[in-house]
């Protein structure tokens, strides 16, 4: 219970000094969000409504109050970006579907592919089709995943013609052409993390193996499918959770470059455009909802962290 | 066993010995770069607009005419400065931060880790736009936005070191022989890091490389006319279909960048 | 409880392991049997290759390793030559292995109950609940109160102790034929350390079940070992009934090993003093080492009057290393109102168990643990000047693979004192290093190599140099000879003793190692839980002891006698 109030507090302080920190650097901008709003016309008068509209002659403290308070609910504003006035919540809301689909289908990928791929290479660990493998890994760990995705759109997109570049469609529309032109950029997305896991979890097996309990289970009789399944894999899976949770910071990073690639329609290419057109309620509120994300994953994994190893202290 | 080469002696992994190949060739071409290029790597030519490699343009033109080679070497060039330039700064002064806080711990040492865990949450791509989108984009911009970024990372794996390394006995010595604490820890405790130092040192290259890319992608990084490979992938991409070659030659060139560096730190690691 | 049938034989086996074209033998065609019902113990210092003999008897022998010839023989079948598959059977059920370190050699994540259990699970069919009722009954047998809880509990959740029992248990629930016991008590208290061995004791007395007791601890083997064997460098060198093997060994080398435990206790010795001094001073005769003298030189009797530490009321706290955010650091009293004084020459010796405080207080008199209490007194007479500088005291540590910075050469090391506290030229430093190197025994070639390029023993007369060079008067020594073999162990005491004559040193000598502290101190402190319990010349301390706890921290460091163990 301690253990679990305690991440919890951090939680919360992490969440807090996240939106301060987010606030506040958006108010260090120089230039006026009255101005950029209304144009370089606009009247004195009318620029000092805005303000007033917008709350912005407040102190900072209660505009961070304000905002916060809007956050909370999923309003953050107005966006600038565009002819309409339109709120940013409802942007981002837009948006969320693709790059969510994007990074659970990609963590999939991942899940599926790294974890017997890392057991095949631990087993084979001093063979020459080791070093091949390492090499292969080294590859695909120094590919950009933009390039990577360029590289697909190429070979199987223009070459192979397995799907049409640019043929975006919407879930609600279609969902199963949405999944079969999805799996590209998750490909893209995925493939260099697969690298790094897949060596990750090969270097955990292996040094579980170098321990001493493998050598007591081996005197015990047990044979070796018996002692890695049994024995092995568990305490080795255990920091390749941890893994894979910072691995989730990296898919959205990947997802942000992925999406220009494929001109999806997500939160990346929003967060991309909106800084080009200094939009920054967007911004602000598609930074405040990534880290928020990433942080909240952290704190679940640390959280099953102590249902999974009995060595971390449960009072 | 791992396939093993014997140079004057010593033995070597295969992949290490790659690995250093591959750096030195773009060593090469880096530094030859700086001093000559086929072409000016500016100079357009619209009449050779999106030609395919040939005699006179081994890589080809790109949408302006510009040889490709040309850009390639400068383009490599600019990203080593640019990646070398952040894994300078944040090594440093991560180092000095996790040394500090790994060595003397204490409350100053909780507050600093508990901002570090925040940061290193967070994906530096995003970080690095926030920065950007602050202070605008351009070359000087993104080493400060990304060395400062890498800081956390390196004072985190310092600081480890530092508090494991604290406690050995011979670091009491040191006491006793009457050194004081910054001595201890940068001519005492410093070089017994250097086993998770230069590893970290090489990834972090790479991930510079990898980050300065993609922001030049964005077109939030180097700015042009100034030649970078990944801002010239983000110009290629309109001309995937017709010119394919034009984004091959900076993405092989990125490619090779990493890898080398990859397999180098790789075989260090087995030995 | 000996049946004269053979239950395992050796021929002839050598292993070697191939290091680059080279093979280099580990093993060297050595040949030894166990009866059935037999105990057997294997000694040799580190690099005799008993361990790697244990390995080959159950084929656990690593990858680069390889039998080079030889037969080992179990119960009629060559377990060198049989199948991967038989060989699987045998081991857990027939012949079973207990480590040396039993924290790493559980798995962590499993329980207790559930490692104990798969033994069964592997080797034998029984139903669901039977399954954990054998276990439990198995628990109870190795002496391990409360089974059921235990059952439960993980591996990091018991003692030292504690855990031994369990993987004794786990040994030997499939009732095997012959177990294998590594260092079995190296890494616990010397107290439970008994207990342990009598533990096996027991278990081979009640069930027959021969066991191989592999130690470099003679007292251990000469415990409860019916026969024993001594191994050096991979060879055979002598081999017999331990009593025989122990009172009148024929080999040199295990004269040697021997000698180097001084005085032959035993339990039931109620011999007077003057008995157990002839003895003594033939055993030391016999291994000429004369490290005491027995009638102190008047002259130095007078150097002796003056006190040069005293501590008064002393009380030593250690914190976890500041963790906790909001001021809550845990401080735990470990020294309570000690007072002692340690005169000028002598070797004061401090005895005690882990856990008794003795390295806190070492750190505390040396500084370099400043949350005390009370008054430490330095009375050294140190003084500035170029020529004669005096340092405060200095210390040696236990462990010469960590006191010594391993990314700095030796010569270094030895210079970075001079250049902290002195105001020495380069050159007079340097002269000064090449100097001290020497008085240590070793040479000015070590100066230029690594410390991960000599051995222990090189190691720490290196660490006593640096400890020396600034001219100390009072030095602490923390278990310096603990992890050392026993032979480099009589060595470096002997150099202590001579720089102490030549230097006028006074030594504070820590350890738990009661016949070190016997070689080499002339008085001896013994502490338990951070306090005084009994101080006396050693000779006395040793011979008539008052106080209950040295009684037994003597009973259980004697060698102990076959009839002597209750559990």
């Amino acid at each position: 219970m301690k253990y679990t109030l305690k991440k919890l507090a951090t939680l919360i302080v992490s969440l807090l000094i996240t939106s301060v920190l987010t606030f506040t650097a958006f108010q260090i901008i120089p230039g006026d969000s009255a101005l950029n709003a209304l144009g370089m016309d606009a009247t004195k008068e009318q620029l000092e409504r805005y303000r007033e509209e917008m709350g912005l002659n407040k102190s900072l403290p209660i505009r961070y109050i304000n905002w916060l308070k809007g956050a909370l609910k999923g309003d953050f504003g107005y966006s600038t970006q565009y002819q309409m006035q339109m709120k940013a919540g409802t942007l981002i809301k837009e948006r969320l579907i693709v790059t969510i689909w994007l990074a659970v289908m990609s963590f999939l990928l991942i899940v599926v592919i790294s974890i017997p791929l890392g057991i095949f290479s631990a087993g084979k660990k001093n063979g020459i089709l080791d070093s091949f493998i390492t090499l292969i890994t080294q590859f695909f760990m120094s590919v950009p995943p933009f390039f990577l995705g360029m590289l697909i759109t190429l070979i199987f997109g223009i070459i192979l013609k397995w799907f049409t570049p640019g043929s975006y469609i919407n879930p609600w529309e279609n969902f199963g052409q949405f999944l079969r032109f999805m799996i590209f950029p998750a490909i893209a997305v995925a493939v260099p993390k697969i690298a790094m896991t897949v060596k990750f979890l090969r270097s955990s097996l292996l040094r579980e193996m170098e321990l001493d309990y493998v050598r007591t289970a081996k005197s015990k009789g047990m044979t070796k499918t018996r002692i890695l399944i049994r024995h092995i894999l568990k305490n080795a899976l255990i920091p390749v959770v941890t893994f894979l949770a910072m691995m989730l910071a990296d898919i959205l990073a990947g997802a942000i470059l992925v999406e220009q690639v494929f001109n999806l329609p997500g939160l990346g290419r929003l967060l991309v455009s909106s800084i080009a057109n200094r939009d920054y309620a967007v911004v602000q509120a598609i930074i405040l909802y990534i880290v928020s994300v990433v942080i909240i994953i952290n704190f679940l994994v640390d959280l099953i962290y102590q249902w999974i190893d009995p060595r971390v202290k449960r009072d | 066993m791992k396939k093993m080469v014997k140079i004057k002696g010593k033995t070597y992994h295969l992949n290490y010995i790659l690995g250093l190949v591959i750096t030195s060739l773009v060593l090469l071409i880096v530094i030859i770069g700086f001093f000559y290029t086929p072409y000016d790597p500016n100079t357009m030519n619209a009449a050779l607009k999106n030609s395919p490699p040939s005699l006179m343009h081994p890589l080809g033109t790109d949408n302006f005419g510009r040889d490709i080679l040309s850009r390639v070497m400068v383009g490599a060039g600019t990203t080593y400065v640019i990646a070398v330039s952040i894994v300078l700064i944040g090594a440093f002064f991560g180092t000095v931060v996790g040394a500090l806080t790994g060595y003397f711990g204490g409350w100053l040492d909780e507050v600093i880790m508990r901002f570090n865990d925040v940061l290193t949450a967070i994906p530096s791509i995003l970080l690095a736009l926030v920065f950007v989108s602050i202070f605008g984009p351009g070359t000087y911009n993104i080493i400060f936005a990304l060395g400062i970024l890498f800081v956390p990372s390196y004072a985190r794996v310092i600081r480890s070191e530092f508090i494991v390394l604290r406690e050995r006995d011979f670091v009491n010595n040191a006491k006793l022989m009457g050194a004081g604490s910054l001595r201890i820890m940068f001519i005492h405790i410093l070089p017994n890091t250097r086993n998770v130092l230069i590893p970290a040192l090489l990834i972090g290259f790479n991930n510079a490389v990898l980050a300065e890319a993609g922001l030049s992608y964005l077109g939030l990084g180097v700015q042009p006319p100034q030649a970078s490979l990944g801002r010239m992938l983000s110009e290629a991409q309109s001309y995937l279909l017709d010119s394919p070659w034009y984004a091959l030659a900076p993405g092989l060139m990125i490619i090779l960048t990493v890898l080398g560096f990859s397999l180098i730190s790789g075989g260090m690691g087995n030995d | 409880m000996t049946n004269y049938e053979t239950l395992l034989s050796v021929e002839n086996l050598s292993v070697g392991v191939s290091d680059k074209r080279k093979i280099n033998t580990v093993i060297d065609n050595i040949s030894f049997e166990v009866k059935k019902g037999e105990i057997i113990g294997i000694v040799g210092e580190s690099g005799s290759g008993k361990t790697m003999t244990a390995l080959s008897v159950i084929g656990l022998l690593p990858p680069s390793v390889k039998i080079l010839s030889g037969k080992v023989n179990f119960h009629g079948k060559n377990l060198l030559t049989i199948e991967d598959k038989e060989f699987r059977r045998l081991r857990g059920s027939e012949i079973s292995m207990v480590f040396q370190d039993s924290m790493t050699s559980f798995n962590p994540l499993l329980t207790i109950g559930a490692q104990v259990e798969e033994m069964l699970r592997l080797h034998s069919k029984y139903e669901k609940e039977e399954y954990k009722a054998l276990t439990i009954e198995a628990l109870a047998e190795v002496g391990l109160s409360k089974p059921q809880e235990i059952y439960q509990k993980y591996p990091h959740q018991l003692s030292g102790g504690m855990r031994q029992r369990a993987m004794i248990a786990m040994a030997m629930i499939t009732r095997p034929k012959l177990v294998i016991a590594d260092e079995p008590t190296t890494a616990l208290d010397v107290t439970t350390q008994s207990k342990i061995l009598g533990l096996l004791k027991k278990m081979n007395e009640k069930h027959g079940t021969s066991i191989i007791l592999i130690s470099h601890d003679l007292r251990v083997i000469q415990s409860i070992c019916d026969r024993a064997i001594v191994m050096k460098d991979g060879k055979i060198v002598e081999a017999g009934p331990t009593q025989e093997l122990f009172s009148d060994p024929e080999n040199e080398y295990t004269k040697k090993l021997l000698a180097a435990i001084p005085v032959p206790f035993s339990k039931n010795s109620i011999m007077s003093n003057d008995i157990q001094n002839e003895i003594f001073i033939r055993n030391l005769e016999r291994s000429g080492n004369t490290l005491k003298k027995d009638i102190p030189d008047p002259a130095e009797q007078k150097n002796r009057q003056d006190d040069i530490l005293m501590i008064k009321n002393l009380n030593v706290f250690y914190s976890e290393n500041g963790k906790r955010l909001l001021g809550k650091r845990s401080r735990k009293q470990v020294i309570h109102n000690m007072t002692f004084s340690v005169k000028q020459g002598e070797t004061l010796g401090i005895v005690g168990e882990s856990g008794s405080g003795k390295s806190t207080l070492a750190k505390a008199i040396v500084g370099l643990n400043k949350e005390i209490e009370g008054i430490i007194n330095i009375n050294d007479g140190a003084t500035e000047g170029l020529v004669s500088f005096l340092s405060k005291p200095q210390m040696v540590f236990q462990d010469p693979y960590g006191s010594l910075n391993p990314t700095k050469k030796i010569g270094w090391i030895l210079e970075e004192p001079l250049k902290l506290q002195t105001k020495l030229k380069k050159k007079e430093r340097l002269a000064k290093v090449n100097e001290i190197i020497r008085e240590v025994g070793l040479s000015t070639e070590h100066l230029k190599r690594y410390p991960s390029q000599l051995s222990g023993g090189q190691r720490q007369r290196v660490a006593i140099a640096a400890s020396l060079i600034v001219n100390p008067k009072l030095v602490i020594l923390d278990e310096p000879v603990s992890s050392l073999d026993v032979t480099i162990q009589a060595q470096i005491l002997r150099l202590l003793k001579d720089l102490q004559k030549k230097y006028n040193l006074t030594y504070v000598f820590i350890s738990h190692d009661l016949n070190v502290i016997f070689q080499i101190c002339d008085r001896v402190c013994v502490i338990y839980q951070g306090e005084i319990v009994e101080m006396k010349e050693a000779k006395e301390l040793f011979f008539r002891p008052d106080h209950e706890y040295t009684k037994e921290l003597l009973k259980s460091a004697m060698l102990i006698s076959k009839n002597c163990c209750h559990i």
